[in-house]
């Protein structure tokens, strides 16, 4: 088991590794390979998550939120993160923030600025994702010379076969800012 | 909801452990009364179904204890609200006839008594009164009722034992044996202690060896006493050591009767069957889809402190919870979870 700090989070993923059936984004189903992992943190947080990859794809989605505050139910039922698989070998997920509205405990991801993700973590995320293993981060105009109306999303690449990198994608972009919010009005 | 606390069962007859017995079953009937009420009171009446209940009583002359806010847990309310008014509306939620209000009667006389310090504790008294709870847990159907039962066949055990479970360290003898662990172990230090003078003075005289011969042979004679006082020191050492490691040894054979003692409770059980004692102190949490167990107080998988049995466990564990949730564990790893409202046996996590 490897266990990692990201803020006032901690993920924890077990060198375990399970075959499951997953549909995709567009609903096709896929074999996949299948790394759980467990989110711990303030007010009883408690996720379980999954990364899962499949042939030419992959995300890392909520499975369950046991006794966790119930804001965390937005995980379960969506905003999961996105792993595309590139060419060169190596996959990537793009750094999209969750912007949480606490009075209508509701959420959606967008577009996010280095200086965004860096506050949302408390350091400096391209460093601490280097760290976990990631290739790069930066712009993707930067990381993968895309000069698509995209290019200024902020993207990780991460060798194929690692899941932790995205799994610590997802702890910052999509639990830490619910995190921030209940801590705030605590 | 949990309990706050369980029922002390005794490990002795001494008072001490007779008033916690008394005291705990006490504070749970309390608990569990006050939520039978609350249950019955709040759907119908609202959140504040206790504060109008006081007013109401208040306003038709009532003293003692309405005169402040009411505790829903003390059983000397669950007990006289009911029995000395009528009109109570918790009546509605208890047994009729003038059999059980008797039987109210005889308890809330145990709660005054217990609380007055009526006399000196014994075993005989706290069977007695204890059949007595038991007897108003089975009209109301309140889960206590398996508690009392625990209680009472631990008082058969103290008695068959000469008022001590088996295995139980009184803190008489643990102190005792704490007592000539720290003696031995004094002893140990100051034979270490005159062995290493014998030493220094030894290594001077042998510095001297050259000069007379007659300063050369009292020099020898002084060198065997020397001698013969430090092999005396190094064996009285030795003895000293060995005894204070059978002083340790006793400790920990009496800690592993002790704990044995309260594994027996759970000898026999089968997965799924009514937990026959306190949850285990150690919390951690079932996961449904890792299949494995999570100890938040160190953040940390159990498979990584245990290895395999972890996840085996959670995967037998989580047919009686399918959903996971929190598991109560002993020190010997037998696990037990709330289910239906009841504190449950999962099994053994070595299985």
């Amino acid at each position: 088991m490897s266990k990692h700090r990201l803020g006032a989070a901690t993920l924890l993923v077990p060198a375990l590794r399970r075959n499951v059936e997953v549909q995709d984004f567009s609903g096709i189903g896929h074999e996949a390979v299948e790394t759980p992992a467990l989110v711990a943190g303030p007010d009883g947080l408690l996720l379980e998550i999954a990364h899962r990859r499949w042939d030419d794809g992959g995300h890392v989605v909520c499975l369950s939120r046991g006794d966790s505050p119930p804001e965390y139910d937005r995980l379960v039922h969506g905003v999961r993160l996105g792993v595309q698989v590139r060419d060169d070998g190596t996959d990537s997920c793009e750094a999209g923030l969750l912007r949480w509205d606490p009075s209508g405990r509701w959420g959606n991801v967008s577009k996010a600025s280095v200086d965004e993700l860096d506050a949302t973590l408390g350091q400096a995320l391209g460093d601490r994702l280097v760290e976990l293993g990631a290739l790069a981060v930066g712009s993707r105009e930067e990381v993968l010379a895309d000069t698509s109306r995209r290019r200024h999303y902020v993207v990780v690449t991460t060798p194929a076969d690692d899941p932790v990198v995205p799994l610590a994608v997802y702890v910052v972009t999509r639990v830490l800012p619910i995190v921030t919010a209940l801590s705030a009005r605590a | 909801m949990n309990r706050p606390l369980e029922v002390e069962l005794p490990q002795s007859d001494s008072p001490g452990q007779l008033i916690a017995a008394m005291v705990t079953l006490l504070r749970v009937l309390g608990w569990e009364l006050g939520g039978r009420y609350d249950g019955h009171m709040r759907p119908a009446q609202g959140a504040e179904w206790l504060e109008q209940l006081r007013r109401a009583r208040l306003a038709n002359g009532a003293q003692g204890i309405y005169r402040r806010p009411l505790n829903l847990y003390d059983p000397s309310f669950g007990l006289a609200e009911p029995l000395r008014h009528s009109d109570s509306p918790l009546r509605s939620c208890l047994p009729n006839g003038p059999a059980f209000y008797a039987l109210l009667d005889q308890v809330l006389k145990i709660r005054n008594t217990e609380q007055h310090f009526d006399r000196q504790p014994s075993v005989h008294a706290l069977r007695a009164r204890t059949r007595i709870i038991r007897d108003l847990c089975v009209a109301v159907g309140l889960p206590l009722v398996g508690d009392c039962d625990q209680l009472l066949a631990r008082l058969d055990v103290l008695q068959q034992n000469n008022g001590t479970v088996p295995g139980y360290l009184t803190p008489e003898a643990a102190q005792e044996l704490a007592e000539r662990l720290e003696k031995e172990h004094r002893r140990a230090a100051d034979r270490a202690l005159e062995a290493a003078d014998a030493r220094a003075r030894l290594r001077a005289l042998e510095a001297e060896a050259a000069g007379g011969e007659q300063a050369a042979r009292q020099r020898e004679d002084a060198l065997r006493r020397l001698q013969q006082e430090l092999e005396l020191a190094q064996a009285r050492r030795e003895a000293a050591l060995e005894a204070a490691e059978a002083a340790r040894h006793a400790l920990e054979e009496q800690e592993t009767a002790r704990r044995r003692g309260s594994e027996d409770d759970m000898r026999g059980l089968s997965p799924g069957e009514a937990w026959p004692t306190a949850p285990g102190s150690r919390v951690v949490r079932l996961l449904p889809h890792l299949r494995d167990l999570y100890d938040p107080a160190q953040i940390a998988l159990l498979s990584d402190e245990v290895g395999p049995v972890a996840t085996a466990a959670a995967e037998r564990w989580l047919t009686l919870l399918p959903h996971g949730g929190t598991v109560h564990l002993t020190p010997g790893g037998h696990a037990c979870a709330l289910i239906g409202g009841y504190f449950t046996y999962l099994g053994a996590l070595d299985g």
